[in-house]
């Protein structure tokens, strides 16, 4: 096969007018499939109810419903958590890092992984909040002004969370929302339903597509992605100091933030590949979420998978330098020890499989990255299981060794976070454009003015 | 000097007229009263404020502090204050624990007139302040909710119980008593120590032609029995263990079971203190059984008890044949006895290899006269006679004390002795049969048929505190009073008499059993003060006038029930000597095949009677660490023959009785040897007691094995199943697998670690700063790129324990639980991980499996100065006190539980449930066991974290004593409820800033040292490490 590096990749398949753009985005929208939605809704209903079910078990008799021991004080609660907030750093990743670096293609997968960051995000947020002892208490993390003086206790990373995730959300609601802007007032201008014209005009709070909004709306969106840059570091960075900061053998390990930053990108854009791969095909998008976006997204996979496999690596290496007897036993334990099963999977789907994605026709194929790409997340859920509960599991003291095993509790709840993230996916795609049509436009061939006609854009 | 000028200014009449009051409140800010501080002295003149004041607080005292939480009950206050009560204030009164033989003397800890806390009487000669789990855990046992309420009468068999009013029982019993006839009565019950029961039962014997019948399940009777073949008289007498330079023990575990359990341990421990000069006794254990006591000894043997016999005899012939030390060798039947058994074959007869047998009978030889020989209360009459022939030959008996020999007011009997009870019983000899809270239907072998006698009988009487096998398949269940509720007086030694007075009054409609008898024999309606007037009286005629004391009986009987013990003058007799030709003739030799099965009492719940008591089935087994359950231990050795693994189920066969059981492979183990613990499988027996563990009674043969509890000629096979032991440490650390790097980490990772450290006493006295040089380089590589933030310049304080006398019996945990209301979580939750007990004793084994060394080690929260989970926690509900303490505050915790990963010592204990209401569908919460609490200390809720907090109530308590005092507080006296219990003062508790401490002296030993100490959370318990006088090291 011969490619040309010289000229650029297409952003779109074929030849599309700014016109059939609008149409193709604004087609789900507007011409429903309502049997396709319902049944979509239904699947995450009973998945919410699973979830729901294990969340009146939970609040009714406490976190001893779960597999939860001594010395194994964390299991699947935190593990979701991380998994979940990992899912929510591709979002900001495409939408800031991806727009200040001016890479085009993001254009068209920044929406729908922005929607999937604040679904993530909001998912990983329940279990924290419902893995302490006593869930009606949460306000006491906040630092609040109260009678008795009692303020938060700043050294605790569990606190450098609460203000790192918030803060997180917020950036990434607020910057998601700033892009909605313009679409909503698209959907507004092309709507005659009247309930639809009212929401669409309520959140497109007064656009009228005029060249002064445009300056304004630019000049927001680029501080906007400023702003959640560092974030995508912070976040993950400080969720791992929840490990990080501690001694536990396994944990305390300062190669933490950048090998858990490198693995949520990885993972997140293993579930974005996941969604989206199905989301162009129901939505008939595939001219514009094109093959060479998807193939770009396959190569990112492929390059953290290969930090998170230098990672594991490189604990094992400071463990035997640092001389440290229960930190060799700890990693070693997690290669041969009673987690082993779990460590070898997460090895076999982080780093092994991606390596796939070495070969073009694999980074090409739909079903194959599909398949890959689940195995990434499968890979990532057991990274942060290897973590969390083989660290603990076996820490210094030998005499107080044990062994954890979840309950159908903690896998209902597990299973209900994905109908929470579901959910949302769905609501969103039914209800809002799932590709940002204003920055997409922007990119269109011929939308920008060129020294050519026609021909190739830039 | 400068005249000061009038103001020309006025702002008042007073301040222009020079009022001085005006002036004077110029210069006071506040008006006189408006910032007084209320003194009560002053009280007299109440003005506006000062009652103002004192209305709010009353209404916020009355409004809070009187409601009762849960909002139903009666307040009634009291007309008239009983004297010697001061509310929040304990009371404690000396009395007397009938758990079992020894009846120690205990000190009640009441609050309110309710006890909460028990500890022994440090008055009492014997168990001088120390009493044993079972004591600890009697509180919870007083308070138990399934004991029984109301007498009671079947409605016959399987039909259940009715409940009656004691009239009506009086009238019924007593007509039956009346029309005798020509049959007679049987008074079954456990051992008889009180002078006064005995009395009152002697009366039956006339009184109702009564036979009475005392057994026990385990007791000394074996070698009673053996003493009285080779002494002709008296009873075995005490032993001085202290004054013992040897103790050489035969299946004896003397440090957990056995009479005078708390003075033997004392007296050891105080040879194994390092203070001491380093005069270590030396331990040495021939056992087939890994026993507490094998753990603690200097060199162990894992030998089968079918073997002892051998081994004594062989030592025997070495010492009086070979060596010629003893006038034995003259006497022709001891040669008959030990002919052929020289070292050499007794070596290859036993499996003990020659160099250690030699070995023995030098050590034995070098210390005549200053060594014991102990065979263990489960041994046979064979092994007991020939330990007897064996401390005479070495002139052992120096070390007994005559003094204090033992008084049997009845004879006990073991349970297979009771043959001739349950054949009279089948011949209808008897027509009633009272039982005195004890339990022969459940204890009694199963040949004897006693349940199926018990039928014969028209009318079973039995007093009881809780429900049981017994109560189920008597006529007249009687709710007995706990210990707590009653009057008594016990000697089982002689000169020493130990008084018991109840602490509370009788909670329920329940009657002492002693009174109540009494009431029916005399016809005097009972009331409580029944039996007291009896043994005040008995006391007053019989004992007083002997005594000959200057002062009067009530003063003389107050004094005595103040000190809980009166010891009196008394010529102790001539210590007989051995009859040689007797005892020898008594021995007899057997043949063995096959496993040999030992039944042994349960570490925690004894022969079953305690099985009812959540705290100590909680109290896990200290070698194999299992609660809640018995097992059958085999040797890693026959787990790998028959492929299992410990869980897996096996069948056990003696003689036709076939049981399933758990296996657990307990390294150490002989490899001919099983052991199961007797105590559980209990039934009907409520729901803490019913269907835990197996019913191991079953294997009692009334004619016995190798002796009552060991038999020979079992088969051992492996089953189909498996089943989950709940174990408070992974048992799954022998079946090692994985590469060998792997397993390097995994071979002693608590050595490797420096968590456990020990030397021989050998190396040690060769260098004695082997532990302080490694000490001195870890702090000199170790520090921090932080300052030290906090000083404790008056208190700080700290706990330092001494490995060389822990012998891990695991009372210390029970008396926590006691006193810091540590719920009982049940074996569901054992098995998920999640005890709750914020002290706990951790075992560790080195070297082979075959051959391990045990070490124990009590773990408890560190109270670390630089605690990483003070830092870890969002919310700051585990702060630093200025006094060094790591504390809890409950009620600001979470429970995100971030505290408790990174604690390295992994004592944080979290409330994954409400354990009290989770347990036994909510039992503990039943009434009365909110009267258990301790009131100093919160009852946590769920999700939330608890831990240690150095008993943070008591430091507390003696903080307000010293300012009421006005006395600057120097934490002297405070001692934590662990420290209280440890029978051999292993644990020490105080101020280090105080140089005169145990602590503080203790921290400046060369064999201190802290647990992980590379990590720098400086934590402030300190362990001494454990020094072991062995015998290999001795010769190299």
């Amino acid at each position: 096969m011969s490619l040309d590096f010289s000229k650029p990749i297409p952003l779109f398949e074929g030849k599309v007018s700014l016109s059939q753009l609008d149409d193709a985005i604004a087609a789900p929208m507007e011409k429903p499939d309502n049997t396709r939605f319902l049944m979509a809704m239904g699947v995450c209903s009973i998945l919410l109810a699973i979830g729901g079910a294990s969340l009146f078990q939970l609040l009714r008799y406490g976190t001893g419903s779960w597999g939860l021991n001594s010395p194994v004080f964390w299991g699947w609660a935190i593990v979701n958590f991380v998994f979940w907030v990992g899912i929510g750093h591709a979002g900001t990743l495409i939408s800031a890092i991806l727009f200040l670096m001016r890479q085009k293609w993001r254009n068209s997968i920044a929406r729908f992984a922005e929607a999937m960051t604040i679904f993530a995000v909001i998912t990983a947020l329940t279990f924290p909040l419902l893995h302490t002892g006593r869930p009606w208490l949460a306000h006491y993390l906040l630092p609040y002004p109260n009678e008795r003086a009692m303020w938060v206790n700043f050294r605790s990373p569990l606190l450098w969370d609460v203000f790192a995730v918030s803060t997180y959300f917020t950036v990434s609601l607020v910057f998601w929302y700033v892009g909605l802007i313009p679409d909503f007032a698209t959907m507004r201008d092309r709507t005659k339903h009247k309930i639809k014209k009212f929401v669409y005009s309520l959140f497109s709070l007064g656009w009228r597509h005029s060249n002064r909004h445009w300056q304004h709306y630019e000049r927001t969106y680029l501080i906007l992605a400023g702003l959640a840059t560092p974030l995508v570091l912070s976040v993950h960075s400080i969720v791992s100091f929840d490990f990080a900061v501690s001694l536990i053998p396994g944990w305390h390990t300062t190669i933490f933030p950048p090998y858990f930053v490198a693995g949520a990108i990885f993972s997140g854009f293993a579930m974005v590949v996941t969604v989206l791969v199905v989301v162009r095909v129901v939505y008939k998008l595939e001219h514009i979420i094109t093959l060479d976006t998807l193939e770009r997204m396959n190569k990112v996979i492929m390059a953290t998978g290969l930090m998170v496999g230098y990672a594991y690596g490189m604990e094992f290496f400071i463990a035997w330098y640092s001389g440290v007897e229960a930190e060799q036993y700890v990693f070693l334990n997690r290669a041969f020890g009673p987690y082993a099963w779990a460590y070898w999977i997460m090895i076999t789907c982080n780093v092994v499989i991606p390596q796939l994605f070495w070969f073009r026709q694999v980074r090409r194929s739909v079903g194959l990255m599909f398949v890959i790409s689940i195995f990434v997340n499968i890979g990532m859920w057991f990274e942060r299981f290897v973590i969390t509960v083989t660290s603990l599991h076996r820490d210094f003291l030998p005499s107080s060794w044990g062994y954890y095993s979840p309950t159908i509790w903690d896998v209902g709840l597990y299973i209900g976070s994905f109908g929470v993230f579901f959910t949302g996916v769905v609501l969103f795609a039914r209800f809002m454009p799932v590709i940002a049509m204003a920055e997409l436009k922007a990119v269109a061939p011929g939308a920008q003015p060129t020294h050519h006609h026609g021909g190739h854009h830039e | 000097m400068k005249e000061i000028k009038e103001p020309t200014y006025w702002t008042s009449f007073e301040e222009l007229h020079k009022d001085p009051s005006h002036l004077d409140g110029r210069t006071n800010e506040f008006a006189d009263g408006a910032d007084e501080v209320i003194k009560l002295e002053d009280m007299s003149g109440v003005s506006r404020r000062r009652f103002l004041a004192l209305l709010g607080a009353s209404a916020a005292l009355a409004g809070t502090g009187c409601t009762n939480y849960r909002g139903h009950g009666k307040i009634v206050s009291w007309s008239k204050q009983p004297e010697g009560v001061v509310l929040g204030r304990p009371n404690f009164y000396a009395s007397t624990c009938s758990g079992c033989e020894d009846a120690c003397g205990v000190l009640v800890k009441t609050r309110e007139g309710r006890p909460i806390k028990v500890d022994g009487n440090p008055e009492h000669p014997m168990n001088q302040g120390k009493i044993c789990e079972k004591g600890q855990g009697s509180v919870l046992a007083l308070y138990n909710p399934e004991r029984i309420r109301k007498p009671m009468k079947s409605l016959g068999k399987d039909k259940g119980f009715q409940s009656l009013e004691w009239t009506q029982i009086d009238s019924e019993v007593q007509a039956r008593l009346k029309a005798l006839g020509t049959s007679r009565v049987a008074i079954v019950t456990n051992t008889v120590n009180s002078p006064s029961t005995a009395r009152l039962l002697e009366s039956y014997r006339s009184q109702f032609k009564a036979d009475v019948f005392a057994y026990e399940q385990f007791s000394d009777s074996t070698r009673q029995k053996a003493w009285k073949l080779s002494h002709a008289q008296g009873s075995f007498p005490s032993i001085a263990w202290h004054k013992a330079d040897l103790i050489l023990g035969f299946e004896s575990d003397f440090m957990s079971a056995g009479s005078e359990r708390m003075k033997t341990v004392r007296e050891i421990a105080s040879r194994r203190s390092l203070d001491n000069g380093n005069h270590f006794t030396r331990i040495v254990l021939v056992e087939g059984d890994v026993s507490m006591t094998g753990a603690n000894a200097d060199i162990r043997h894992a030998i089968s008890p079918v073997y002892h016999l051998d081994i004594v005899l062989g030592l025997l012939h070495e010492i009086s044949v070979v060596r010629k030390l003893s006038d034995y060798g003259s006497n022709p039947s001891f040669l008959k006895l030990v002919s052929g058994m020289d070292l050499k074959s007794v070596s290859e007869k036993t499996g003990l290899d020659l160099a250690s047998l030699t070995g023995l009978a030098d050590d034995l030889v070098a210390n005549r006269g200053k060594a014991i020989v102990h065979a263990g209360d489960l041994h046979s009459l064979n092994v007991h006679l020939a330990v007897n022939l064996l401390n005479a030959a070495l002139g052992n008996q120096k070390l007994y004390e005559t003094k204090q020999s033992k008084v049997q007011f009845f004879p006990v009997h073991s349970t297979q002795e009771l043959k001739a009870l349950s054949d009279a019983l089948l011949a209808g000899i008897y027509s009633v049969v009272i039982h005195l809270d004890c339990n022969p239907v459940y204890d009694l072998p199963a040949d004897l048929k006693y349940a199926e006698a018990l039928g014969k009988v028209s009318t079973v009487i039995t007093f009881a505190q809780l429900p049981s096998e017994t109560t189920h398949l008597s006529h007249y269940v009687l709710p007995d009073n706990h210990d707590f509720e009653s009057w008594g007086d016990y000697q089982n030694k002689e000169g020493i008499i130990s008084l018991q007075q109840p602490v509370i009054s009788a909670i329920y409609d329940t009657r002492q059993a002693e009174g109540c008898l009494l009431s029916w024999s005399t016809a005097k309606p009972y009331t409580q003060d029944l039996w007291h007037d009896f043994v005040r009286n008995r006391w007053e005629k019989e004992f007083y006038p002997g005594l000959k004391l200057s002062a009067d009986f009530v003063s003389f009987w107050n004094s005595c029930l103040h000190d809980g013990v009166f010891q009196f003058a008394y010529k102790p007799s001539q210590l007989s000597p051995i009859i040689v030709e007797q005892t020898v003739s008594s021995v007899q030799k057997s043949q063995s095949t096959g496993f040999t099965l030992i039944l042994r009492p349960s570490y925690s719940v004894g022969d079953g009677r305690f099985a009812s008591n959540g705290w100590l089935q909680e109290m896990s087994h200290p070698i194999s660490r299992v609660t809640w359950d018995n097992y059958v231990a085999v040797a890693p050795a026959v787990a790998r023959k028959l492929k299992i693994s410990s869980e897996d189920n096996v069948s056990i066969k003696v003689g036709e009785e076939k049981m399933i059981l758990p296996a657990l492979v307990q390294p150490g183990l002989n490899e001919n040897t099983l052991v199961v613990e007797i105590g559980y499988g209990r039934q009907n027996s409520g729901v803490v007691a019913t269907g835990v563990g197996f019913n191991a009674n079953r294997f009692l043969k009334s004619s016995g094995g190798l002796s009552a509890h060991i038999y020979d000629g079992v088969e051992l096979n492996k089953a189909v199943g498996s089943y989950t032991l709940a174990s408070i440490q992974e048992h799954h650390q022998i079946d090692l697998k994985g590469p060998g790097i792997l397993l390097e980490k995994l071979t002693d990772p608590h050595l490797r670690r420096e968590i456990i450290r020990e030397n021989s006493l050998t190396a040690h006295q060769a260098d004695p700063q082997w532990l302080a040089k490694r000490q001195e380089f870890k702090k000199k590589h170790v520090f921090s790129i932080y300052e030290e933030e906090q000083k404790y310049p008056d208190v700080k304080w700290a706990m330092s324990i001494d490995q060389n006398k822990c012998n891990g019996c695991g009372i210390c945990v029970v008396a926590c639980s006691s006193e810091n209301n540590i719920p009982v979580v049940g074996k569901d939750q054992i098995k998920r991980g999640r005890t709750m007990h914020w002290l706990r004793i951790d075992r560790y084994y080195s070297g082979k499996a075959e051959t391990p060394k045990i070490s124990f080690q009590p773990m408890l929260c560190q109270h670390c100065d630089n605690a990483p989970c003070e830092n870890v926690c969002p919310v700051g509900a585990t702060t630093h006190s200025p006094e060094g303490l790591n504390d809890m505050a409950y009620n600001r915790c979470v429970g995100t539980r971030y505290c408790a990963n990174n604690c390295p010592y992994k004592v944080r204990r979290f409330n994954f449930y409400d354990f009290r209401s989770n347990f036994a569908k909510g039992h503990y919460y039943n009434e009365p066991m909110d009267l258990a609490m301790n009131p100093e200390v919160s009852v946590r809720s769920r999700g939330v974290m608890e831990k240690c907090s150095f008993c943070v109530q008591r430091i507390m308590d003696s903080r307000q004593e010293a300012k009421k005092a006005k006395v600057q507080f120097n934490g002297l006296g405070v001692t934590t409820a662990c420290q209280d219990a440890c029978p051999t003062e292993a644990i020490q508790f105080g101020n280090v800033n105080q140089p005169e401490t145990n602590v503080a002296k203790a921290r400046e030993h060369e064999l201190n040292y802290h647990v992980l100490e590379e990590l720098n959370v400086k934590p402030n318990v300190t362990y001494l490490a454990r020094l072991r006088n062995s015998r290999e090291e001795v010769k190299s």
